[in-house]
Formats: C-alpha cells, structure tokens, sequence
C-alpha cells in the first residue's frame, strides 16, 4: 500500500520515521511478549533476554509516544482555564507561557536524563540488557526523546509568541 | 522567597493548561535541587520506567481496545447482545449498558466508548423510542463504566503506584462494578416500562446468526477474564494474548483494519499510552521527591487534627475525590494524589484496595460533571449538542452513580469479599 502523500521536506521525513518506530516497537512488542507465552507454555522454554528487552520497549514506546504527542501538541494537560477563553491575544499569551514552562522543564529533562546516560556509559556498572544490548544503549534514548521535545516546545512557544504579537486568532 | 515564587510559577502554568508531566517534573527537578542533590535523580526516576513489567499491559490492552473500536467489533457487539437481551423490558438499554461497560474496561474511558459506539447506540435508541434526554445520558455514561472491571487500565495503574497486585484489583472491582451496572440497569427498565418502550421477540436464529458472526471475537473475553480469573495467565499475559489475538483477527481474520489504519490506530493509541506513561513517570519522580521530604505525614498530621473517626474521613475523601474528578482527568488524578492519600487512608484503617475501588468509582462520576467531565465534552462533540443539554441528561444517571459510590464507599466488604474467598 503506497502513502499518496509523499515526504517533502525533512520535518516531515522525521516525522514518517518517527510513526514508524512507534508502530516497529509496538508490534515488536505485541510478537515478543507472546512469543515469550507460546514457549514457556507449549516448549516449557523461556528467552532471559525477552522480558528485559520488552520492558525496556515499553520505556521506548512511551517516549516516542509522548514525542508524537508533543508534535501533535496533544499532551494531557489541566485545561481548567484554556477550554474557556476565546481565541485571541490572551489565548495565544497563555499559550506562550505554557509552552515556554515546557521547553525549559524539557531541556532540564534532557540534562538530567544526559547526566544518568554518561555516568553509564562511562562507567558501565548495570551491564547489558541483552547480549548486544548495553544498559546505556536504552539510557540513551531519554536525552534524545527529551531533545527533540524541547525543540518541539521551542517552536510552539515562538509560534504562539507571534500570534501573541500579532494578536490574531488561531 | 525564589522558592515560593518558583513553587507558584509551576501551579500558574499548571493551571493555565502546561503539560501535566512538565509539572511533576519540574516539581521533582526544583525539589531535588533545592534539597542540594543531583537532578540527575530525576532522569534515574524516569528510567525506573522500564523496571516494571506489568506496566505493558497498558500500551498492549489500550492497542487492542483501539483495534476493536476501529473494526466492525462493536457493531457485532451490539447486535449479539441485542439478540441475547433485547425481548427484556429496557434491553436496548441494558444492551448500551454492557456493551459500554466490556469496551470501556478494555479502553480506560478515554472517550473511546463513546466514540466507537455512541454513534451505533443512539440513533437505535431513539428508534427504539427512548426519550433523546435518556439516550444521551446512557451513552454518555457508558463512556467511563467499567472503569473498575479488569484489565481497564485505571486499575493497573493503581496498583502499579501502590505496589498492590494488579490481580487483586481485578479482583475487587469486580462486585462494585456489577453494582453499578445493576442500578443502572434497573434504572433503565423503569425508564422503558414507564415510557411503554418496545421490545423485539426472542430469535434463536438471531442469535445463532449473531454468534456466529463474532465467533472470533467472543473467545476474547473468555481467554482474559476466564485466564486471569482463572489465574491461568499473569496479567502481563493476558495483555500479550489480548493484543496479539486482536491483531490477528482484525487485520488478517477479518480484515476490517487496512495496513494504513493499522498504522494510525497504532500511532492514535501510543500517542494516548504515551502521554500517559510519560506523566506516570514524572509523578513517580516528584512522589520520590515528596516522601523524601515526609509530605504523607504532613498530611496525615494536618488531616487528623481536623478528623478523628474513619467514617469523618471517608465522607471528606468521597467529597474531595468528587471536586477532584470535576478538575482533573483521571491519570493526573491517580499519580498525583494516590501516594499521598494511601499513607494517611492507611492510619484510618482503610484497606488499600478498597481505596483504590472508592477512588476510582468517584473518578468515574468526574467524567460526567460540570466544568470539566471529559465524557461530557467527547459526548457534545460526538452527538453535536450543547454541554448543557448532555449534563442535564446525565443527571438522572449521576445520581444512580453516586448512590453506588457511597454503597461501595461504606461498605468494605463489597469491595473486598471475593479478594477473601481467594484467599487474601
């Protein structure tokens, strides 16, 4: 089946990539968990590294999720106050300081997870995940899922500062 | 100073609509640092995401209850169902009632219910003559039932937080959510009797033609409840055969989902996991943060010396869980305030997953009122009424649920009964 829309610039690239990942990881782990089923019940076998690799899919599934969703600027939020006020200035001002908080939470986040990451990889005390698979190549994916998010962030927050500026509704 | 003002910038931008996982976070991140430790702590915390295994039952039963929604699954659903209890006075309603409820349990009210089959349920309500006021509250209700009936993905994460076992929350929905589900069934066959509503004839062709036709899915039910009741698979498992399952009879079954709504059903139901796990994460760090700094026993402290006795704090706890499922969505709810909680419900005396059931029970009835009912918003848009008119139809039926909240509330046993006869 062929996307009749074809990628044109690399945002978008990105962005196919990323939905294909999402929909690799999930899968992968949809097959795998019951893989995991079918031979310790059928075979009375077991893969060790099975469970630690999904486990950590799961990690990879919910920061591309969220990645995803921070490009759709759809996160959970308390919209207690944004549901009800009129498109506007006063909207797109709230929007900005909202989206500002975010960008500067998310590039702590992406210090912090960095900080977890080095530490691991310079000095591997927890090992491997699965053969081939060392501790701090799943830690790593912290820092970049919370980069691209920044980024993501900092551009909503300068959309949302012009519309501010410029006062017209979205 | 700074603090207060840092503190007070986090609630504003709370308030005004940031990320809740941005909140949490920066609560974790201001507290750490100010503590004189590490943020690094904080990416720690968000790493212990992959240290639990049963959390992927949340993105495997949430795919899989988006797969079946995608699919025709709901339409075979109803007409089953309608086969089965349609002669009963009030069957369309009961039909509405169960359908909504075994969807809902399998998507976590995430508007899912009402999405996938409030466009199949309504207009064959009012064909069925039931008033447009009582049809839009039955379907907008049936959004969030079925909260407390496994595997809906509130109670794991309950459990997730509370280091309770995920089967003895399953366990324990089970009678407080049949009770619901009874009352508002009664409710619905007044309702019929009352209005003189028809009633279609009991076909065993019907029927015969009904099952056969959800052959493949019925045997879904059976292998999850049936195996984690049973106690046949760990809940873990039975998410893997439930996604696994639902993915082989959608797609190459019956193939009702394309490779490209594949796709999206993927990436609309990981967007939703994701969003999620993401605020789940950044809670467990900010809870870190506050049981470092002993924030349960303040609470606790503060609490008693304003109530003594467990039934004072259980009336406080339904009111404030009530204003609480008004303000936010029921994720945000559970991390933020369950740690918080179970310590201080714990020196009353409150069994924990008994808790868990009176919270979630309460966060149900959030779905449904005014500001902020998710169910209500969802409802509007999908049925294109005004708020007013679908929370004025819901009245009737947020009554019947907060009846039940303080039957399951004040009686323990109910909650609690079966997770004995197991021998917990």
């Amino acid at each position: 089946m062929e996307d009749t829309n074809t990628p044109k610039n690399p945002f978008e690239i990105f962005a196919k990539v990323e939905d294909g990942i999402l929909m690799l990881i999930l899968v992968g782990m949809v097959l795998l968990a019951f893989l995991q089923i079918v031979l310790r019940n059928i075979f009375g076998i077991g893969l060790i590294w099975i469970e630690p690799l999904v486990r950590q899919m799961l990690l990879w599934v919910a920061l591309v999720g969220a990645m995803v969703a921070t490009r759709d600027h759809n996160h959970i939020t308390v919209d207690a106050i944004s549901r009800f006020l009129p498109p506007g200035r006063i909207k797109s001002a709230t929007a900005f300081i909202c989206d500002t908080f975010a960008t500067i939470v998310c590039c702590l986040l992406t210090y912090s997870t960095f900080l977890v990451f080095s530490r691991e990889f310079n000095d591997p005390l927890l090992g491997n995940i699965m053969p081939g698979l060392p501790h701090w190549g799943s830690l790593i994916t912290l820092p970049i899922a919370f980069g691209v998010m920044t980024l993501r962030f900092v551009r909503f927050s300068f959309l949302s500062l012009l519309q501010t500026v410029k006062g017209e509704a979205t | 100073m700074i603090s207060t003002l840092v503190i007070g910038s986090i609630l504003l931008c709370l308030v005004l609509g940031a990320p809740v996982f941005c909140v949490f976070a920066a609560v974790a991140l201001w507290g750490w640092h100010m503590d004189g430790t590490s943020v690094s702590v904080v990416g720690t915390d968000l790493f212990r995401l992959s240290s639990n295994f049963v959390l992927i039952t949340i993105p495997l039963f949430t795919f899989a209850g988006y797969l079946l929604g995608e699919s025709n699954a709901p339409q075979r659903l109803v007409k089953l169902s309608r086969a089965f209890f349609g002669w009963m006075p009030g069957g369309l309603a009961i039909v509405s009632i169960i359908v909504c409820s075994f969807f809902t349990a399998f998507t976590g009210a995430s508007g899912v219910t009402i999405v996938a089959l409030g466009a199949l349920l309504f207009p064959a309500l009012l064909q069925d003559k039931y008033t447009e006021n009582f049809s839009l509250g039955l379907v907008t209700t049936g959004g969030s039932l079925g909260l407390l009936f496994a595997p809906s993905v509130p109670l794991i994460i309950y459990g997730v937080i509370t280091e309770t076992p995920i089967f003895d929350m399953f366990i324990a929905g089970a009678l407080p959510g049949i009770l619901m589900i009874i009352i508002l069934c009664a409710f619905s066959v007044y309702i019929a009797v009352k209005t003189n509503v028809g009633r279609s004839p009991l076909q065993w062709k019907a029927i015969g033609e009904a099952l056969w036709e959800a052959k493949w899915e019925i045997p879904l039910p059976i292998i999850v409840l049936g195996g984690i009741y049973g106690g046949v698979f760990a809940v873990s498992e039975a998410a893997a055969v439930t996604a696994f399952w639902a993915l082989i009879v959608e797609v190459l079954i019956y193939r009702e989902i394309s490779f490209s709504q594949l796709k999206q059903v993927i990436r609309d139901s990981m967007v939703m996991v994701g969003g999620i796990l993401i605020i789940m994460s950044a809670a467990m760090a900010s809870t870190n943060y506050f049981i470092d700094v002993d924030v349960p026993a303040m609470v606790f402290d503060f609490i008693q010396r304003f109530v003594s006795t467990k039934i004072m704090f259980l009336i406080l706890l339904n009111l404030f869980l009530f204003t609480l499922g008004m303000l936010l969505d029921i994720f945000s709810a559970l991390v933020v305030v369950v740690p918080l909680i179970t310590p201080v419900a714990q020196e009353y005396g409150i069994n924990n997953v008994h808790l868990g059931i009176i919270f979630l029970a309460n966060m149900q009835i959030g779905y449904l009122t005014p500001p902020l009912g998710m169910g209500l918003f969802i409802s509007s848009y999908r049925f294109n009424k005004g708020i007013l008119k679908i929370t004025v139809a819901c009245l009737p039926f947020i009554a019947m649920l907060i009846a039940s909240v303080l039957v399951i509330t004040y009686w323990s046993d109910l909650s609690l009964f079966l997770l004995r006869m197991t021998g917990k």
